[in-house]
Formats: structure tokens, sequence, C-alpha cells
């Protein structure tokens, strides 16, 4: 191996050090109908590794879905609904936002950084804040580091 | 001194819940009291239905009793109950009545207030119903001043993760928690599922069965420590509900068992004067 072909795989190794989260997405398909188009407004290298999975509506989201993401070892989960006001059965969203508010507070009874679990309540025509959001929970989960080991708990 | 005191008072209140027992099955209208009773060497849950048997009558158990009024109103159709109960006692049937499980025209609650011991013993912050007939009302405690509740409030998220992964490792799935709680009676439960629950696994894995047992119960808990009591293996999880109840007091207002007609904030919409949680 030549000095620079090793060079080169010395970068690619540094490159994986960085942290890079396994995430499970739970999208409302009414604001994001494509989990694939979900996937691709995550960065390529969380994109890959993330669990995207369609669901009728933020309200769909039980507090199980996210308790068993963290037990399999996910580090964070991540919940996209629509804005108050344009959900599609009304005031499903309304109930997700204070279910999903009561169990990161009970996550981080437990020992959970509730940073874990972010939910966003999103327009389909405004893909730079849901860029936005999405930098902004993927630092948290970073902070609280990996979920099912390590000396960050 | 003191104990001669404490000793007369214990006393007093037996004497208080016998007579009002006995008066309750003198003037009728209702099928039987339900009551603890001591047994020789136990106390148990017992349907007193005549005079002669309330010499039995005791009131220093804790036992989660509404189930036990659930169960009889339901085979016992048409009759009606008188009931004797702490404030969690009387904070479960509401509940139960919230449910549509029971039907508070047919039971009649006999308040029984908590002495300061038992009320510390539970953590409780309501150790008392809404009438209190026998004992004296010690009113409301804070929940900042049990010291149980207050170290895990101190330490942080990863100390938190370290204290309960070492506990919760104790847990040896007997369905204890579940079995003893008289408003964690649903037919199907996810704690049963493999989907949920690894099945014959022990201990559970963190934090699947615990954290989903907590959160079903959040806007459900009335505070009773039932669970907790119940427990083998000494797991204070009776801490993450009595938080939560906390929690949903500080945010929504709602105390579970307060009143049978209020809706559990989880299931309404966001009110402009609660804010929009988050």
């Amino acid at each position: 191996m030549s000095e620079r072909e090793a060079a080169a795989v010395e970068t690619e190794e540094l490159e994986e050090e960085a942290f890079q989260p396994s995430i499970a997405v739970f999208h409302c398909r009414w604001c994001l109908p494509e989990s694939e188009k979900v996937r691709a407004l995550l960065p390529a290298e969380v994109g890959r590794k993330a669990l995207v999975i369609k669901i009728n509506c933020s309200a769909r989201m039980e507090a199980e879905f996210a308790i068993k993401a963290f037990g399999e070892g996910y580090d964070g989960v991540l919940v996209l609904g629509c804005e108050i006001g344009e959900c599609h059965y009304l005031t499903g969203n309304h109930q997700a936002i204070k279910r999903l508010g009561l169990l990161r507070d009970l996550l981080a009874l437990a020992g959970i950084y509730p940073e874990r679990l972010g939910t966003y309540w999103v327009s389909p025509f405004d893909e730079q804040m849901i860029k936005a959001h999405l930098d902004a929970f993927l630092k948290g989960v970073r902070e609280a580091g990996s979920f099912s080991g390590g000396a960050v708990l | 001194m003191t104990v001669e005191v404490t000793m007369n008072e214990a006393d007093e209140r037996v004497k208080t819940a016998h007579d009002i027992a006995a008066e309750r099955l003198k003037s009728g209208g209702v099928g039987g009291v339900l009551a603890m009773r001591l047994d020789e060497d136990h106390v148990e849950p017992f349907l007193f239905t005549n005079i002669a048997e309330l010499e039995g009558i005791d009131i220093t158990g804790k036992y989660a009793i509404a189930a036990v009024a659930e169960k009889l109103l339901r085979l016992w159709p048409g009759e009606r109950l008188a009931i004797i109960a702490r404030g969690c006692d009387e904070r479960h049937i509401l509940e139960l009545a919230k449910k549509g499980s029971i039907d508070l025209e047919r039971i009649e609650v006999i308040g029984l207030a908590c002495t300061v011991e038992e009320a510390r013993d539970c953590e409780c912050v309501r150790p008392y119903p809404q009438e209190v007939r026998i004992g004296r009302s010690i009113g409301k405690v804070d929940y900042r001043d049990h010291a149980k509740l207050n170290e895990l409030m101190e330490m942080d998220i990863a100390e938190r993760r370290k204290y309960w992964t070492k506990i919760l490792n104790r847990c040896i799935k007997c369905y204890g928690c579940r079995n003893s709680c008289p408003l964690c009676n649903c037919e199907d439960c996810r704690l049963e599922e493999s989907r949920w629950v690894r099945v014959g696994e022990i201990p559970p894995e963190y934090p699947s069965f615990h954290l989903i047992r907590a959160f079903h119960m959040a806007d459900k808990c009335v505070g009773c420590a039932a669970c907790e009591r119940a427990c083998p293996m000494g797991i204070p999880i009776s801490k993450l509900h009595l938080l939560l109840r906390e929690d949903l007091k500080r945010q929504y207002g709602y105390e579970a068992g307060n009143d049978a007609e209020e809706r559990s904030p989880l299931l309404t919409v966001i009110d402009d004067r609660r804010g929009t949680g988050r």
C-alpha cells in the first residue's frame, strides 16, 4: 500500500470515529408522505442506518414505540408531525404533544436524556425549517452519546 | 406518655370504624360493609354483613381494597356497598368510576384518614379522603418533604440511569406491581406481549417493562404505593409514579382520583391557558 493510500485509509477511519447516532424516525403520513424523502433530509451517514417508519398521525405514536427503540439500542427517537391546526384528524397532534412531553419527563426521571426523544411539528412546505429541527435534534443526541454503553450514558 | 396517647388514638379510631359500620348495617340500604379484618395473625379484606362479625374490624392494614369492591359490585348486581376507604382507596374508586368500572351510586365511602406514620410510609401527599369520618386528617404533604423522592430529583440524568439500571436489575418479572394495582387492569396487557417485552427473560431489559408500565399509569396513578409494597425485590417503583403525578399536577393542574368527571389532560386538546406542553 502506498503512503498516499495509507493516509486515505487513516482519514477514513478518523471520520468513522465521529459519533453517528442510530435513530428511529416516526413521521406522520399527512405532512410527510414518503419515508425515503424523510430519510433524504437527514445527513447521509445518519440517514443510511436510520429506521424510518410512517405512521398515520403523530397521535399514533405510542410511548412503547420510543421505549422499545431505546431498548433495542437506538440512540435517539424522532417524531415528526403536522403543525398545530393542520392535523388531518383535527387534534391528533394536540394529544401527541402532551403525551410525548410527558414521556420526555419520564425518560429524564428514569435516567435517559430527554434530548433523545425529539418531537417537531412541521410544515411540508418549509424544508429548511425541517432540516434546522433535525440538526438541533441530532446535536442533542450526539451530546447524549451512544445509548447502549460506554462511559457516556 | 406519648405511646399511651397514640394507643388511645388507635383504639378510638377502631371504635369509630366499628360504630359507623354497625350503624350502616343496622340502617340498611347496603348489602354489607367492605373493610379490613384481623384474622389471627394477618389482615385481609372482608365483607361484613352482620354486626357480630365487626369485632374483628381492622384499620391498620394497607390493602388496595377498591379492586375488591369493583369485583363485588360486578358479582352482585343491584346491590349497594359501603366501604371503609383511605384517601388512596377513594381515589381508586373515583378513577374506576371514570373508566366506567364502578357506579358511584352503588358505593358509599366511609372515609378513613391516615396517620402521619402511615402517610410517610407511602410517601403520600394526600393521605385523607374527601370526607373524613374515621381519624383526623393530617392535611396535604408536600412531595418535596419526602426524602426518597428528593434523592432522585437531586441526581443528574447519568446518575439516575446508574441508579435505575442497578435497581431494576433486581426485577424478577413477577408482575406483582401490575397485579396489586386496582387501576392497572387492562384485559390485554402490553407487558405480556412479546413485541414489547421479551418473554422468558429475567430481569426484563432496560427500559421496556418498567417504563411502559410507568407511562401507562402516569395519568391514572393515585399514589397508593401498592405496587411498591407488593414488590418482593424492594424496587422503589412508586417513585416514578409519584413524580409523574406531580408533573401532571404542575403542568396541567390534574390529579387522578380527585373527580370522576374530570378528564385526563392526555385525552384533551391543548388549551391556551395551560400552554402547549412542548
